[in-house]
């Protein structure tokens, strides 16, 4: 059964505004923003799907939330206690015994979410092949008991060493500490793969993070009784509430995951199977690798300095945005951030107090943003943009500096090295790939930066504000099994492919996904001795098939060579098994409102004065085409178009510009 | 001096910066040492037409003035290098550090295709610490080398690849004189792939402004770093100020330096210092130049972007043959690593008289490198090096368990250790107590203690055995360091800070690393 019979709300919750995009069968779609609630997202999100869809029922709520990252952030976690293998009581600690700046002495490391204190040891021991060189002893595991209890726990985390290869012991343990009626996190359950440090650090965040979750979930709940919930993980697919309740650890990256994953489907309804997302917002902006129309997953993820290995969409972020405040510096050099004018008082054209040079104010002065338009949400409150302010505040920069243009410059470069980071550094051709633009700002440097890159297109789909939202209707159900199993290529390795299968789709069967699974195989590989491991998809289900010149070919890919006579060892196996969303592809008939009529203004465009065409977006309609110099403006952000460049509107009402190969 | 506006500087910066970066990046992943890939020891960076360095990626501190080094020594032997020429080089009296490092240097040209019209765009370099380069030990860091001959295979300059592609003929060199060739093959193939991607990005680069525009923009990014190194070397206060500090071996070998502060320029001098010695701690020039980088750019401009323009202003003078100006045939194997680290320890000492509220106090002051392996059939080679206790700073405590002053190379994951390599992994913790005390006090040293699941060679290269990291301000010192030998019959044995032993089937070695020293009086 694709087609829900009943209305979806999609509702992601930002740092500012809770969005919500409505898709019901006979309805054109709707997106509506309400101002987020900090204390409890809940409160915001009833009142966004009220907003939204008042009075009827709805059915499924996919929700991307802040919870968990805000959390860390802000460290308002649960108080946890650590259970691990005697000998490695310090593993947070220590971490990987790199310090985090090489020359700069402020910096240090983030403390650990677990202090030495809360840490208890067990006499125990693994080896690498899953023998028990100590045995746990059933003695050992009432002392650990006791001690666990007598330091309170809210939650508890147990990861011991060489547990990927048996987890006999953490299980005992486990089944022992239920007694304590607290969450328990057991690490071979979250993450079945090998390096210490990062096993516990995943395990640790997710025992911190259980009671939070709960809390927040049962509340939401709650609030909306009707629809079935489900939440955004980092990977890019929903899950259940009671997964995400035990497992919140997978919700880090909730809303940008939602995003990517929206941009990933709209480039591909506007013909391109490879892109990169660019989601550029006011402090900060996002890229992520997309391949064949879904974001590339990878499994070195961190937050606030601290690694988690759960699957996350690879998205780069770099702190500089629209807020970013621009400076000269002691050699001279015209920067961009990493300070930002944030929201309060924002760019000095916003006139709210705001007397530092942005990015946003460069745009100002140069025509870009339209003088009379009100910002914000529609609803009146708005405010017009004060260019004299922005003009004001561009001019404390010493004459040299550049100006507007010259902010804008430098924003590209940084910008154009994000970009390379999730591009070229991985490997792959710029030349292969669209830029998908969204967040206010992405569309207005968009062409400007795919040409730098050499990209072949531009594409701003028709509602870069509610991206994410969008994305959660666009996002599968999505659970990953994995087993570090390391093995020679040739091993059969059919019975953990076989569990790991079973394990994924029981899951998401007891998540209550109904209709058909999609399952797929991947093996993390790499050549015997070395220790970085590459990710393969595995297209042939034969039993026993050797991977190896899988490897090979994915190694030429990404670093120009295979080594096709070494022998390969297969580290990790993982399973996706995913749903069906509730949207195959981006909708198509948005209501972008009422078009204001067509206009002319002068606008700054590499160092000239040229007059732009200024058209409405709500009044493009498939099979238009803009030419440039032009402005393309509607609510929530501004397509900027250079003379040369023409956007042509495609059936699902993306902006689509082709830049010369 | 060339002019640039403030906005062509920042974005040349990046796409300089940036060529570097991905050529890092490139290297870790494609290496087959753990070394490289686990533990970043490795370095990158892109130089001008006549050998200048433009920018780094930072990995790896003492990288940081011997990169030069080694291209200046590949630009006197061959001259200008021609299109698809690459060179590596190893030698620590020509352009290396120590033995293991291997440097690799390549011409990027406007023409891939390798043809003599093509015009020389600038060099790329990158090194990496390979796990074994022969020599009389495995891990090629013998502690009873008396000369450089036993600690592995020496390379001067040599053409490794040319216009027909990768040399086989030196590669299966360096691969036989390895314990672990195949290894060494797949490293070398790693930083190939490196340079190749540095070039590329290079090239675009050129493509894009034209290589005229491309040369004043490395000769502008560099002079824009003096500008800002200039800028804060200002604000030290002129004089001459001077601190010496000792290495362990035998009664002692006295390293003193004396910093002079004049205006915008910094002078080091380490006249005084004892003369080299018949044991593998002699620093080569190029390693004590690093370490002085290392130190003035901590305290000047850390943000400045890493070139040859921040240096400008400093100038450093060692006495030849000295231990810290090394000449052949010393042994230098733990110059790089333990040497470099008392280096540190004596500028910072000099600083601290200048700059009292901006120095540090002395962290761990060695690298506590471990070295267990054998060859034969089951040939491994296990190296790794271990953080300490770092000096607490005039802003907060000192971190412990941390790689600190001229290196920062990770650690090796237990569960990888033991899938690896014949050890097993018995604690890996923080050391309680060892650091100093102050009002900011000194970080804690580790723990690490492994069993030998197989007879085996051990080599421990150490300091800070019996001087402990000194505090500052009245902050104590950290604890000393101490190494351990548990006998598979439970007998301990207590081992000094450097030496080869064999290790039996059983055996435990438990390292103990220093702590940091105090900062300010501690608060009682």
């Amino acid at each position: 059964m694709a087609k829900p019979s009943e209305a979806c709300a999609g509702v992601d919750v930002g740092g500012t505004f809770t969005d919500v995009v409505v898709h019901a069968p006979g309805h054109r779609p709707r997106a509506v923003k309400v101002p987020t609630t900090p204390d409890n997202q809940a409160v915001g999100v009833q009142r966004g799907v009220e907003h939204a869809w008042p009075g009827a029922p709805l059915r499924l709520l996919p929700h991307g939330t802040t919870t968990a990252t805000n959390a860390v952030l802000q460290r308002t976690l649960a108080r946890t206690v650590l259970v691990t293998t005697d000998g490695f009581a310090d593993v947070l600690q220590i971490a990987r015994q790199d310090r985090p700046a090489l020359y700069d002495l402020t910096v240090t490391r983030p403390a650990p979410l677990v202090s030495h204190e809360q840490v208890v040891t067990v006499r125990e021991r693994m080896s690498p092949q899953g023998t028990a060189v100590i045995a746990l002893s059933e003695e050992e595991i009432d002392r650990v008991v006791r001690q666990v209890q007598r330091l309170e726990p809210e939650s508890v985390a147990v990861s011991l060493l060489f547990s990927y290869a048996d987890e006999a012991h953490e299980r005992r343990l486990c089944a022992a500490l239920r007694s304590l009626q607290v969450p328990i996190t057991r690490s071979s359950a979250l993450l079945a793969e090998f390096r210490e440090f990062e096993r516990t650090s995943t395990c640790v965040l997710n025992a911190a993070l259980a009671p939070v979750m709960h809390r927040y979930l049962s509340h939401l709940t709650a609030r909306l009784p009707g629809p079935t919930i489900t939440v955004m993980t980092s990977g890019g697919g929903t899950a259940g509430v009671d997964f995400v309740a035990d497992a919140p650890v997978h919700t880090l990256l909730s809303g940008p995951a939602a995003g990517v994953v929206a941009a990933g489907a709209v480039a591909r309804c506007a013909g391109f199977e490879h892109a990169i997302a660019f989601d550029m917002g006011g402090t900060s902006t996002d890229v992520c690798l997309i391949r064949n129309g879904q974001p590339e997953v990878s499994t070195s993820a961190q937050i606030a300095g601290l690694p988690f290995r759960t699957p996350a969409v690879g998205i780069h972020t770099v702190g500089a945005g629209g807020g970013s405040i621009a400076w000269v510096d002691a050699g001279g050099a015209l920067r961009v951030g990493p300070a930002s004018a944030g929201a309060d008082p924002g760019p000095a054209c916003y006139g709210l107090g705001g007397s530092a040079p942005t990015v946003t104010d460069a745009h100002c002065v140069l025509g870009h943003l339209d003088p009379d338009r009100e910002l914000g949400p529609a609803d009146g409150t708005g405010l017009r943009l004060d260019v004299e302010a922005a003009a004001r505040a561009i001019g404390t920069l010493p004459e040299p500096a550049g100006g507007a243009l010259g902010i804008l410059t430098v924003v590209r470069a940084t910008m154009a090295r994000a970009l390379r980071r999730v591009s070229t550094e991985r490997g792959v051709d710029p030349a292969h790939l669209a830029l998908v633009a969204y967040g206010g700002a992405g569309p207005l440097h968009a062409s400007a930066l795919a040409r730098e890159l050499g990209c072949r297109a531009v594409v701003v789909p028709p509602t870069p504000g509610v991206l994410s939202a969008l994305g959660l209707l666009l996002a599968p159900a999505r659970y990953e099994a994995s087993r570090t199993v390391m093995a020679p290529a040739g091993d059969d390795l059919t019975d953990t492919w076989q569990a790991l299968e079973t394990q994924a789709r029981d899951e998401l069967r007891h998540q209550g996904v109904t209709g058909e699974v999609t399952l797929s195989r991947v093996a993390d590989a790499r050549y015997a001795g070395q220790s970085h491991e590459l990710r393969l998809a595995v297209p042939n289900p034969d039993a026993g098939a050797d991977l190896a010149p899988l490897l090979h070919r994915a190694h030429r890919q990404a670093y120009g060579y295979a080594v096709p006579d070494e022998p390969v060892t297969i580290v990790t196996l993982r399973v996706v098994a995913r749903g069906e969303p509730i949207l195959a592809q981006p909708p198509q008939d948005w209501d972008l409102g009422q078009p204001a009529p067509e206009r002319s203004r002068e606008i700054g465009l590499a160092g000239q004065t040229v007059t732009a065409r200024v058209v409405s977006r709500a009044g493009l309609v498939a099979g238009d085409e803009v030419g440039g110099p032009a402005v393309i403006e509607q609510s929530d952000t501004t397509t900027l178009l250079a003379p040369d460049e023409v956007a042509v509107v495609d059936e699902a009402g993306n902006l689509v510009v082709r830049l010369p190969g | 001096m060339v002019e640039l506006s403030g906005v062509e500087l920042e974005v040349f910066r990046h796409a300089l910066a940036g060529a570097a970066e991905e050529m890092g990046v490139a290297l870790r992943r494609a290496a087959y040492s753990p070394n490289i890939k686990e533990r970043a020891d490795c370095s990158a960076a892109v130089f001008d037409p006549d050998g200048e360095m433009v920018a780094q990626a930072e990995h790896i501190p003492v990288h940081l003035g011997s990169m030069p080094a080694s291209v200046r020594a590949v630009l006197d032997t061959y001259g200008a290098l021609r299109p698809g020429q690459q060179v590596c080089v190893n030698d620590p009296y020509l352009g290396g550090t120590h033995l293991p490092d291997l440097t690799i240097v390549a011409g990027v040209f406007t023409d891939s295709a390798f043809t003599d019209s093509a015009e020389l765009l600038g060099y790329v370099a990158n090194r990496a610490h390979h796990a074994d380069v022969g020599g009389a030990a495995p891990g090629s860091m013998p502690a009873n080398a008396t000369e450089i001959a036993m600690e592995g295979l020496r390379i001067p300059p040599i053409l490794i690849a040319d216009a027909q592609g990768e040399r086989a003929d030196v590669v299966a060199l360096i691969a036989a004189n390895s314990r672990t060739p195949g290894e060494r093959r797949g490293d070398l193939r790693a930083q190939f792939a490196a340079n190749h991607v540095g070039a590329r990005r290079l090239r675009e680069l050129a493509s894009r402004i034209g290589s005229p525009r491309l040369h004043q923009a490395m000769a502008a990014v560099c002079d824009y770093s003096d500008r800002r190194v200039r800028a804060a070397v200002r604000q030290i206060p002129d004089g001459c100020y001077r601190y010496c500090d000792v290495l362990e071996v035998g009664a002692g070998v006295t390293i003193r330096a004396a910093l002079t502060v004049a205006g915008e320029e910094v002078t080091i001098d380490f006249a005084g210092t004892d003369p080299q010695i018949p044991v593998n701690l002699n620093a080569v020039f190029a390693v004590t130049q690093s370490c002085a980088m290392f130190v003035f750019r901590m305290l000047t401009d850390p943000d400045a972007p890493p070139n040859a323009g921040c240096y400008r202003s400093l100038r450093v003078h060692a006495p030849e043959g000295s231990v810290v100006n090394a000449t052949f045939p010393a042994p230098s194997a733990a110059g790089n690593v333990e040497t470099s680290q008392r280096i540190v320890d004596v500028l910072l000492g000099c600083f601290a008289q200048a700059i009292p509220e901006r120095v540090p106090a002395a962290s761990q002051g060695t690298m506590n490198n471990l070295l267990i392996g054998t060859g034969g059939e089951h040939a491994f080679s296990y190296y790794e090096t271990l953080g300490g206790g770092e000096g607490g700073t005039p802003s907060r405590p000192g971190m412990s368990g941390v790689h600190t002053g001229m290196t920062n190379t990770r650690n090796t994951p237990a569960e990888a250790v033991e899938v690896d390599y014949p050890l097993r992994v018995w604690r890996y913790e923080l050391r309680c107590s060892s650091g100093g005390a102050g009002a900011h006090p000194g970080g804690e040293g580790l723990i690490r203690e492994l069993e030998a699941l197989t007879d085996c060679t051990l080599t421990v290269q150490s300091e800070r055995r019996e001087h402990p990291p000194w505090g500052l301000g009245g902050g104590q010192p950290g604890a000393v360091g101490r190494n351990i030998l548990r006998r598979a019959d439970g007998t301990e044995v207590q081992l000094p800070s450097k030496g080869t032993w064999p290790l039996r089937r059983g055996d435990r070695i438990r390292i103990e690393t220093p702590g940091g020293g105090g900062w300010g009086e501690p608060v009682t």
